[in-house]
């Protein structure tokens, strides 16, 4: 009894430290975020308390559901785009050749840069009149004029940060799409392949009627077993 | 991405919880707006597990 309370002790003395940094960094900062949200606060001035003042103000904020809408549309566009774009990819590449593993390399990239970086990047090729995705465009052809991406419209200004996410973020979806195509067991592509194979050549003896009539289908299969199983357990 | 100008272009969620915390000074009221997107965000989270945990088993 002595001896359990003593090692749950020595446990607990082990984790104290990442105890200790959540503690500091993430719920003294949360309760205090709470306490300030019950202040009106400007950060020069001392906080005067006003109870759950804040909260009434920002649902009346037709400015909250707007933002609360725009990221709910944000957030819509672009998670097909790099779960869709994420997973073509990881099928591209994920076979473990030399040109392959190169290629994910470069397409990971992007995420570990700093988002900051990227984000200045992106702004500077976006830029309408020094821009290289502008001068691009131009010496295509495909535009007479310099767009103003980052301007007034907002539509326009939406799609350049969605081009830009995308590229930042694609390259994780990929890594987590071929970690998991990697761990499909090689018995089940042998398999897939080798009933491809049987397909073809039934196909290619030209009854593949009579290939699929001597197949039971999986349903029957299921029925066959369920009856030998319960013939054998009611004896 | 435009730092919200003129104003009543979006601006997500988040970058509005900044511009009112800072630029705008009313610190107590970006709190509370992000305490709101916090709740939002926790009743996804929670979905999210609930519906995880019904399709594994």
């Amino acid at each position: 009894m002595r001896r359990t309370r003593r090692r749950k002790l020595i446990g607990f003395l082990y984790v104290t430290p990442a105890l200790l940094f959540v503690l500091a960094f993430t719920l003294y900062p949360f309760a205090r975020m709470f306490w300030i949200s019950l202040n009106d606060w400007s950060l020069i001035t001392p906080p005067k308390y006003v109870g759950l003042d804040n909260f009434r103000r920002a649902f009346d904020d037709d400015q909250t559901w707007t933002s609360l809408r725009f990221t709910l549309k944000y957030t819509l566009m672009i998670t097909p785009i790099l779960m869709i774009g994420g997973y073509l990819v990881a099928l591209l590449t994920a076979p473990n050749t030399r040109l392959r593993r190169v290629t994910r390399t470069i397409l990971f990239v992007p995420v570990v840069i700093g988002l900051g970086a990227s984000s200045l990047l992106w702004y500077w090729l976006f830029s309408a009149r020094y821009g290289l995705v502008n001068r691009a465009l131009e010496d295509l052809g495909i535009i007479d004029e310099p767009i103003l991406w980052l301007g007034t419209d907002a539509s326009l200004g939406n799609w350049a940060v969605i081009i830009s996410v995308v590229w930042k973020v694609l390259g994780f979806g990929m890594i987590l799409f071929v970690a998991a195509i990697q761990a499909i067991p090689t018995e089940v592509n042998e398999a897939a392949t080798c009933r491809r194979r049987k397909q073809l050549a039934a196909n290619d003896a030209g009854d593949v009627a009579a290939h699929d009539a001597h197949r039971p289908t999986r349903h029957a299969r299921e029925r066959d077993r369920l009856t030998a199983r319960r013939s054998t357990s009611s004896t | 991405m435009t730092a919200g100008q003129p104003f009543n272009q979006p601006a997500t969620s988040v970058f509005y919880v900044y511009l009112n915390s800072f630029p705008f000074l009313k610190l107590g009221y970006g709190a509370a707006l992000s305490l709101i997107l916090a709740f939002i965000i926790l009743i996804f989270t929670i979905t999210q597990m609930i519906l995880t945990r019904r399709s594994q088993s």
